[in-house]
């Protein structure tokens, strides 16, 4: 299954500030072929939220390793869900998948590192059989 | 698919090069790893040109890794030319800039 929606409550044109609260959301299967749409999807957002250069590539990666972290544990025939968000200075985006009982994301590996390394403020929860990273990034500043 | 375009060359002195472009990612790391493999018999130490990858992620960084160690392994080594911003970036968030020999590197 591969779909994407977007729903666009106050987008009137683009920029950061009038595309805040602009949510996207995106599911594919949790396969390595659809990693780079993944990508692509959180590049786009950030750019549109006026992300500088910097932060857009460093919030794609951040992106592309979570989806790894959470297709190593998804259950197979669930999707990867990304949901991003521009909010007001800022961008998250959260990957969800229904995941094997018992499986848990690998924090000991070089996603987990590179991930974490990225963007700080990573949050990883589990409700029922559902296991989510959510990741904001705030603009640092640099070349646009 | 693999959204990585690879290329082999030798040079005049018999140094071999493997040009790489595209996304070194989960998705093609193997199909890099397996470029060297299929050429380990003939050459020990091997050039990467990776100025055309545009985004290199955990996965990518580990076929380097793998690529480097096949290569020490056999007393050889692997030389990294022309590392695109995108490449460097990630080898320096990990710490393993030093690990590569690394000839040259793009400009942000």
């Amino acid at each position: 299954m591969m779909g994407i929606g977007h729903h666009d409550e106050s987008a009137r044109s683009r920029g950061g500030q009038e595309l805040a609260d602009t949510t996207v959301v995106l599911a594919v299967p949790p396969r390595p072929e659809f990693f780079a749409t993944v990508r692509a999807v959180a590049r786009s957002v950030s750019a549109l939220a006026d992300l500088v250069v910097s932060d857009v590539e460093e919030l794609q990666i951040a992106v592309g390793e979570a989806a790894l972290l959470l297709a190593r544990i998804a259950a197979e025939g669930e999707p990867l869900e990304v949901i991003a968000r521009i909010a007001p200075g800022s961008v998250s985006v959260t990957l969800s998948a229904r995941c094997a009982d018992g499986a848990a994301i690998d924090t000991s590996g070089m996603a987990w590192l590179m991930l974490t390394g990225l963007v700080p403020d990573v949050h990883v929860t589990r409700e029922n059989e559902t296991t989510s990273i959510a990741i904001e990034r705030w603009p640092s500043g640099g070349e646009r | 698919m693999t959204s990585l375009n690879i290329s082999t060359s030798t040079s005049a002195t018999d140094a071999l090069t493997i040009t790489a472009s595209g996304e070194l990612d989960v998705a093609s790391g193997d199909d890099l790893v397996a470029a060297v493999e299929s050429v380990l018999e003939t050459a020990t130490t091997i050039t990467l040109d990776l100025a055309g990858v545009t985004f290199m992620d955990s996965t990518g960084l580990s076929a380097l890794v793998t690529i480097r160690n096949l290569l020490v392994d056999r007393g050889g080594d692997l030389v990294l030319q022309e590392v695109s911003p995108a490449v460097y970036r990630v080898l320096v968030l990990v710490g393993m800039d030093g690990l590569f020999g690394v000839e040259h590197q793009g400009v942000e």
